[in-house]
């Protein structure tokens, strides 16, 4: 965990904004050299003990993870409507699944964080159904593959996601707002527009332009 | 390749993980014929876990690690590879998110015929809320057509094999067509082979003429 782009992403000020884009920008071209001083950890490192997890079931990698991950799981499944006791629970069945799933892994696909995001969410909404999530199975014999992509549009995971917490923090405090009640509160559009009283069309415009202006942000940087 | 998309704010519930069961099975498999939603849901998900690195942390409960790696220690080594769902030969052909849900069903699920050249298969799958709602697959005989209709909530048809035209464009494998109340159509398979498709309508069809409604007396439609 990088904490600078922890506090850039909660920075909705102009001006922290200013500053705080400023200095992330520092931040990440060292990003994938060294630990920060807070005592979180790099992506970089993230994706390596979730592949020694993998490869070796080297359980002090599983520990280090832990540490890291399930304060914010839990915090996550709280944030969704979770209690106290749940959230325990749910967190440990998904740290679990961590461990089961870490062959898979490939951090060329997604980060640690994207990675871990969505087995919270998948756990979190499998213990809510009857049926499991439908999801995409990456050795379905229908898929229909990706044409190979060009060299210069190759952009890898970690960096993604650097130059996406760039530009969340970048984001006016109200679109900012709405995409983390889009991934924190369980709320759909509809739910979302209910709640903030405002016209569902415009909820749906102000996400988009939200997520259009992380686009091009994204795109700007490669 | 696919030319009909979910909007973005269905992509986004789908990331998020706010979208309903239904809309869920829609979208996943979409993903399954569709490159270009796949490296958008990429993002959206990158999305969640950067604000996953966010999130004001809440503290495990002090043995919480060593209660997992305890776990871990009495199960057997897990496969890591998702393994492939059993299901009758006749499904076969269709995509794993659908083969999934039909694996999971207590029941053996079956067409009925609704009319000439048009059978449906519902889905256990939990409906969007709505009176009317539903998750099935549609077979439409080539060269056949649905009776005009028009619909009280919305319909997301998404093409499996084959293909169909109505007033709003052609659909072809891995296309979502939507439509609403707005929308009165006609979908026609295209001659050739059957049309099947993946329906998620959130309110019940209406038939558009009076020999249409005469007809919804007598077909579930």
């Amino acid at each position: 965990m990088c904490m600078l782009c922890a506090m850039e992403a909660s920075a909705r000020t102009t001006v922290s904004r200013r500053l705080a884009r400023s200095s992330a920008l520092a931040h990440h071209g060292r990003m994938t050299q060294q630990a920060s001083p807070t005592g979180g950890r790099v992506p970089d490192e993230l994706d390596s003990l979730i592949q020694a997890v993998g490869r070796n079931q080297d359980k002090q990698a599983f520990r280090r993870l832990f540490e890291h991950f399930a304060p914010r799981v839990k915090a996550y499944l709280i944030r969704m409507g979770s209690d106290p006791a749940q959230a325990e629970d749910l967190m440990q069945e998904a740290m679990l699944m961590v461990w089961r799933r870490s062959e898979s892994f490939d951090p060329s696909q997604a980060g640690a964080s994207t990675w871990i995001f969505t087995i919270a969410r998948n756990k979190r909404i499998d213990s809510l159904r009857r049926e499991r999530r439908a999801e995409l199975d990456p050795e379905d014999p229908s898929l229909v593959p990706a044409a190979p992509a060009s060299a210069d549009s190759v952009i890898s995971a970690q960096e993604r996601a650097g130059q996406l917490r760039i530009a969340i923090a970048a984001l006016p405090g109200e679109q900012a707002r709405l995409l983390q009640l889009a991934f924190y509160e369980d709320k759909t559009h509809s739910e979302i527009a209910a709640d903030e009283r405002l016209p569902l069309g415009t909820v749906k415009s102000r996400l988009r332009l939200a997520l259009g202006r992380l686009r091009k942000h994204v795109e700007d940087e490669r | 390749m696919t030319r009909h998309h979910p909007d973005q704010a269905m992509l986004l519930d789908y990331a998020s993980g706010a979208a309903s069961e239904a809309e869920s099975l829609l979208v996943a498999t979409h993903l399954t014929y569709c490159p270009r939603c796949r490296s958008e849901v990429d993002e959206l998900e990158c999305l969640g876990g950067t604000l996953l690195d966010s999130i004001e942390p809440s503290l495990p409960a002090p043995s919480s690690c060593d209660e997992v790696l305890d776990r871990l220690g009495r199960e057997p080594r897990p496969t890591s590879r998702p393994v492939p769902p059993q299901v009758l030969p006749q499904f076969q052909g269709l995509p794993r998110p659908i083969q999934r849900l039909l694996a999971a069903s207590d029941r053996v699920p079956a067409w009925r015929r609704v009319m000439a050249g048009l059978d449906v298969l519902d889905l256990p799958a939990r409906p969007p809320e709505g009176a009317g709602s539903m998750v099935r697959l549609m077979r439409l005989q080539p060269g056949v057509a649905v009776p005009q209709h028009t619909h009280r909530g919305e319909e997301f048809t998404l093409v499996l094999a084959g293909g169909f035209s109505d007033d709003t464009g052609h659909y072809q494998v891995g296309d979502i067509a939507s439509c609403d109340g707005s929308i009165s159509h006609r979908p026609a398979a295209d001659l050739g082979e059957p049309c099947v498709s993946l329906v998620v309508t959130t309110g019940p069809v209406r038939l558009a003429s009076p020999i249409g409604r005469l007809a919804s007396l007598f077909v579930r439609v």
